[in-house]
């Protein structure tokens, strides 16, 4: 999946796991702030992260990311591409 | 060094609980106070409803004490101070048992729910006659695996003095720390969860056979996480605060981290027969089984406790280990591992061998 498409890919999942299959989200809120997500919504996206672009390890960004509404999908977005971008994942073979 | 010497270890002698009297189920505290405390949170029912406790041990009755209003730190410290000193002493007095007073060296109180000066292990120990001479350690503020940082200070006082019995004991009563605001998600599930409880064991140096043995602790502190669960001192009271990457970060640590404790105590993972795991919420809880492959029948003990008691902080490792011992009885020489987490964000762990 190329970066162009990966932003608006990550926002289309989040709208699905929360169900607002037609608010725009902007790149500054909160995914567990602002959109509401609880662990369960969480687990959904790391998932689907997980099977649809590959292993990566979020262990750093998960760290960093704090209630005082860090956890941006700017924040995510940018975490994952730079992942892309140094190949430091393990697209699933199916 | 003679044989003799390289088996004894540190042995847990005694080990007893004790709670408030009064007892609530959910239906009761939602029907008499959470309804109208959470009416503008979405499913806040079904969301309390989740956490798995069914009924929980309550020193403070929201339903009276905080029907009409928050209260202050002051109030609840007195209020912590009067109840938590009796419920130590019934505790401590039962797990001591028969154990001769003057041997009992050193005494570790754990809490984070309430403060007192002089700290209720004062009172405790006057009041069951041990040595004026004394080691009292308080250990404040901690959170839910405190009973491990007591645990850990009665390790090295019998270690280091091994003819003494060490008393390690935690009291934790959360409900006198519930709050009506804010009246949010989160706030909800904190009220759900939480619920009172006291318990004590006696440490002592002693060879296979006298009790479970503790044949290592772990502990791993995952510096850069500690905005993710906070434990504040507000004018009205502690307030807690709980992000939902918790379960995350905790599972994408607990395989090295057993890993790691199974290395200390030289045991094989796959010896591991015996699971308790604090249970912070069933997430956590879920998560972690997942990662470890943890059988369904090993986590019995842990969703028991919480069904029953609610997670009771610090408390509650101390009341899976008695329910460990009590239901599943262990066979001599399975091994247990016990861990619990919370404000850092830390991990703490300990391998007992029954």
């Amino acid at each position: 999946m190329g970066i162009r498409d990966l932003r608006t890919q990550l926002l289309e999942w989040i709208r699905t796991i929360i169900g607002v299959s037609s608010r725009r989200i902007s790149g500054d809120e909160s995914l567990t702030g602002d959109l509401g997500m609880d662990s369960l919504h969480l687990m959904q996206l790391f998932s689907t992260v997980d099977s649809e672009i590959g292993a990566i390890d979020m262990m750093p960004w998960l760290v960093s990311s704090s209630t005082s509404g860090l956890d941006t999908v700017d924040a995510f977005y940018n975490y994952i591409a730079a992942a892309l971008q140094a190949g430091e994942h393990t697209r699933v073979e199916r | 060094m003679n044989q003799s010497t390289l088996t004894r270890l540190p042995t847990i002698l005694g080990l007893s609980s004790g709670f408030p009297e009064r007892i609530a189920t959910q239906n009761e505290l939602w029907d008499g106070i959470f309804s109208r405390w959470y009416a503008e949170v979405p499913n806040a029912w079904e969301v309390m409803a989740q956490t798995k406790v069914k009924s929980r041990h309550l020193a403070w009755d929201p339903r009276v004490e905080l029907a009409t209003r928050t209260r202050g730190t002051g109030d609840r410290m007195k209020a912590f101070e009067r109840a938590a000193i009796p419920l130590g002493i019934e505790v401590c007095g039962r797990a001591l048992g028969e154990t001769d007073r003057q041997q009992v060296g050193s005494f570790v109180l754990a809490s984070c729910t309430g403060y007192a000066g002089p700290t209720p292990d004062l009172h405790i120990a006057h009041r069951l006659g041990l040595p004026a001479t004394l080691r009292r350690t308080f250990v404040g503020h901690m959170g839910c695996y405190a009973a491990f940082n007591a645990l850990k200070v009665g390790l090295d006082a019998v270690t280091a003095r091994p003819d003494e019995r060490a008393l390690v004991t935690c009291i934790e009563l959360s409900s006198i720390q519930f709050r009506p605001k804010p009246a949010n998600l989160e706030q909800s599930i904190i009220h759900a969860l939480f619920g009172d409880a006291a318990a004590s064991l006696v440490l002592g140096m002693a060879e296979p056979g006298a009790g479970p043995q503790v044949l290592a602790t772990h502990t791993v502190q995952v510096y850069g996480s500690a905005e993710h669960m906070t434990w504040s001192i507000l004018d009205d009271g502690f307030y807690m605060t709980l992000s939902a990457y918790v379960p995350f970060i905790l599972a994408g640590h607990v395989e090295a981290f057993v890993t790691a404790l199974c290395d200390r105590a030289s045991v094989r993972p796959e010896s591991i027969r015996h699971w308790g795991i604090h249970p912070g919420g069933p997430k956590i809880v879920g998560m972690i089984a997942d990662k470890l492959a943890i059988p369904d029948e090993s986590l019995a003990a842990t969703w028991r406790v919480l069904e029953t008691r609610g997670n009771c902080s610090s408390t509650t490792i101390l009341l899976i280990l008695e329910e460990i011992i009590n239901q599943e009885r262990p066979e001599p020489g399975e091994i247990g591992v016990l861990m619990a987490f919370g404000p850092g964000l830390t991990m703490e762990g300990a391998m007992v061998r029954f």
